[in-house]
């Protein structure tokens, strides 16, 4: 379009807090910054925009990162005309004149453009003035019942429609009066709702609108500090979900106000990055209610365009890829239903009544178990669509599902489309098919196993327990006992036991308790392999051996026979210093008064880069980023 | 040898003046020989420039270890260039993802050898 006018004066008026507003302005200015902030990813880039309104320009306006990809694919560029669809201002320190505003949504309307006009920065002097109340008190919280005299809200000082943030008044001593928190609809102010993806640690003023998709029940904990309690919630809005945990005097004042599908008002709770190994909302950050926190229920009616549950769905075949005793979403069709069990703990000696599904998707099936009176009075018969939310992924015999406390299970839900899809395919071919099954590992080899590092498998005390444990280890081999690594075994077929050499041409077995006349070389190697934190000692048999040295065992014993140590030496050399994912089974066995882990071999595969490299970097966004 | 940053395209400029490393695509060689466009891992676009002529194919994965200069581009003092079975596999993507957290935790990937 030839006359595309900006919004002259439109830059000072979203300072002063009119962000309703939808301006168009031009991008004169465009640089990435470094994201030092508590983003769990570390990948977002954050940008921040010099904009102009052909009037003045203002230097710090931050673009949602959900918006990079504009700059990246070079449609948002120096000189583009955008328009503002959703802003608001963040104060860091106003009366130094030290504002942001955050652009959550934009619209490029036209990518390529001139400059249009000659625009002057906004002087400081305007941005610190913007507002009337210049000599503005500190803040209060809330407005307490008790309060003395009938001083307005300071804190909020309004104009015209909106109201601007303010300093972060936490910091403030706290006048609050908790029982305001329950009523006092003057508190909670709703025009300023916001959605809850749009929620950082930088907003110093907000509220959302919010339903409780789940609650999980009062734990007890015990650390450093001494006894506590705790409980957590995800909050859904259609924007997005995020977990809310309430500690000690928290939990006890809001566990019970807070009822699951109920929609609430909540403001002011403190806000850090997720800790992604418990919480599988998507979204980047976790709340924690503080002494702060006001909650305030919704009015019937007002609650109705929030949605029910958010989910973060994975497909059942990525489950082998997460580690176990996490948790996850996850849907699919209920291919068949087990009877109803009943097992009882060793531990606690209690009886538990369970029943297991095998739960389909287009890929891959798993199983997974339903408990107690959930279990009673399920019925798979339909093959119906189930839903979970945070159900808990274990490790038996591969990978299984196990619903706990804070699972939530949904027959057929309508929030997803995943569930017309799911029921599409399952009724046109997917209850035909023969999906690779998760939860039956067969061979020991295609157990998924999970990483450790040498020292972790020593103090995690893997292979100390009834049963063994396998565990992967990217590690090197460092040292290899040669002259035991073949020894003569037993020529009788499934005996392996090692025979004695008669040094007459024949060789006796005791097990078999016959003389034979000839043997067979079998590997057994002592090796002792280490990687970054530890070194341990494992024994490496038959196929797995053949396979690090490559020669059978009957061509490594006889080069040992003919005692050609060159070629002894070269064969064992190619094996060492190579970096290998070796497949460990860890058992404890007695060894007079001894109980000592012994570490055999089950598999030895090549390094595959590229898959290590997305292991660790999974693990890394896992991990909680050091705070700053 | 000093050690060099690995960096993507967009951390030329707070890198200038110092020694630095990327990795990434050949999009063009000049006639000259001299400059070569590159493609970096974070998908923009750099311009290095060598005092030699520089034997790569357009489309190959190279290193460049070099300085920026004040205008943003690379002057090479060497490239690196790898067998089509080496780069085969290479996840582009990932490597970018390394390189930020190079830079989000200095204190923990070492560049002093």
């Amino acid at each position: 379009m030839a006359s595309q006018r900006l919004t002259t004066g439109a830059l000072l008026r979203y300072i002063r807090g009119n962000t309703t507003e939808k301006a168009n302005l031009q991008v004169v200015g465009i640089k990435p910054i470094e994201s030092k902030t508590d983003d769990p990813s570390g990948s977002a880039k954050r940008y921040r925009l010099m904009l102009s309104d052909g009037k003045s320009t203002f230097s710090s306006c931050m673009l949602g990162t959900q918006m990079n990809k504009l700059i990246e694919t070079n449609t948002l560029k120096e000189n583009s005309i955008i328009r503002i669809d959703r802003v608001m201002v963040n104060s860091i320190d106003k009366q130094n004149g030290r504002v942001m505003l955050m652009l959550y949504e934009i619209e490029v309307v036209e990518s390529d453009f001139e400059r249009i006009g000659d625009p002057i920065a906004l002087p400081l002097t305007d941005i610190i003035n913007s507002e009337p109340n210049t000599n503005r008190l500190e803040a209060t919280t809330n407005n307490p019942p008790a309060a003395p005299a009938a001083a307005p809200v300071t804190n909020v000082i309004r104009q015209g429609a909106k109201a601007l943030p303010t300093l972060d008044d936490r910091k403030k001593p706290n006048g609050g009066n908790r029982a305001a928190a329950a009523k006092g609809t003057n508190v909670i102010d709703k025009e300023r709702v916001i959605n809850i993806d749009t929620l950082n640690p930088y907003m110093n003023k907000w509220t959302i609108k919010a339903r409780i998709s789940n609650k999980c029940p009062i734990r007890t904990y015990e650390n450093a500090r001494g006894p506590g309690k705790l409980f957590s919630c995800d909050l859904v809005d259609k924007s997005g979900e995020i977990r809310a945990t309430g500690f000690n005097a928290e939990c006890d004042r809001l566990y019970s106000m807070l009822e699951i599908g109920e929609v609430y008002y909540i403001t002011k709770a403190s806000l850090k990055a997720a800790n992604r190994q418990y919480n599988t909302t998507n979204s980047d950050y976790e709340m924690t209610f503080n002494h702060d926190t006001i909650v305030e229920a919704c009015d019937v009616g007002e609650g109705e365009n929030i949605p029910q549950v958010q989910y973060n769905f994975i497909s059942i075949s990525e489950i082998a890829n997460r580690a176990a005793n996490s948790v996850c979403d996850v849907i699919g069709v209920v291919k068949s239903t087990s009877d109803m069990q009943t097992i009882v703990s060793k531990a606690s000696q209690k009886e538990f009544s369970k029943r297991d599904i095998l739960l389909v998707d287009e890929k891959a099936s798993i199983s997974a178990t339903l408990w107690g009176q959930q279990a009673e009075e399920f019925d798979g018969s339909s093959h119906p669509v189930i839903a979970f939310k945070a159900i808990k992924i274990g490790d038996f015999n591969g990978r299984t599902l196990s619903v706990s406390n804070s699972t939530l299970m949904r027959q057929d839900p309508t929030e997803t489309e995943r569930t017309v899809e799911l029921r599409v395919w399952f009724d046109n071919e997917g209850k035909l098919m023969d999906l690779p099954d998760l939860s039956k590992a067969g061979e020991a080899g295609n157990r998924p196993t999970v990483m450790k590092t040498l020292s972790q498998v020593i103090t995690e005390g893997i292979g100390l327990g009834d049963k063994p444990d396998y565990v992967s280890v990217k590690a090197v081999i460092t040292i290899i006992k040669k002259d035991t690594a073949v020894y003569m075994m037993c020529p009788e077929g499934k005996c392996s036991k090692k025979v004695v050499d008669e040094n007459n041409g024949t060789y006796r077995c005791e097990k078999c308790n016959k003389t034979y006349n000839s043997f067979k070389w079998a590997y057994m190697i002592s090796a002792e392999i280490s990687d970054t934190a530890s070194a341990q000692w494992i024994t490496i048999f038959r196929n797995e051996a053949e396979t690090l040295l490559g020669v059978s065992a009957e061509e490594f014993g006889n080069h040992k026979l003919n005692q050609s140590e060159s070629i002894v030496d070269e064969i064992i050399s190619k094996a060492m210093n190579r970096e290998l994912i070796f497949k460990l089974r860890a058992k404890a066995e007695q060894y007079n008064d001894e109980r000592k882990i012994r570490f055999t071999c089950v598999s030895i595969t090549e390094m595959d880069w590229p898959s290590h490299g997305r292991r660790l970097l999974n693990e890394i966004n896992q991990m909680e980023p050091v705070q700053n | 040898m000093s050690h060099h940053y690995r960096i993507n395209g967009s951390m030329l400029q707070q890198f200038s003046g110092k020694p630095v490393s990327i990795i990434g695509t050949v999009s063009k060689v000049h006639p000259t020989g001299n400059v070569i466009d590159l493609e970096t891992s974070d998908k923009q676009h750099i311009v290095v420039r060598s005092t030699e002529r520089v034997a790569v194919d357009a489309g190959s994965i190279i290193e460049v270890l070099g300085n920026v200069d004040n205008r943003n581009q690379i002057i090479c003092d060497s490239v690196i260039t790898f067998e089509p079975e080496q780069t085969a596999n290479f996840d582009m993507d990932m490597y970018n993802q390394a390189v930020l957290l190079f830079q989000h935790y200095p204190q923990d990937y070492l560049v002093n050898l």
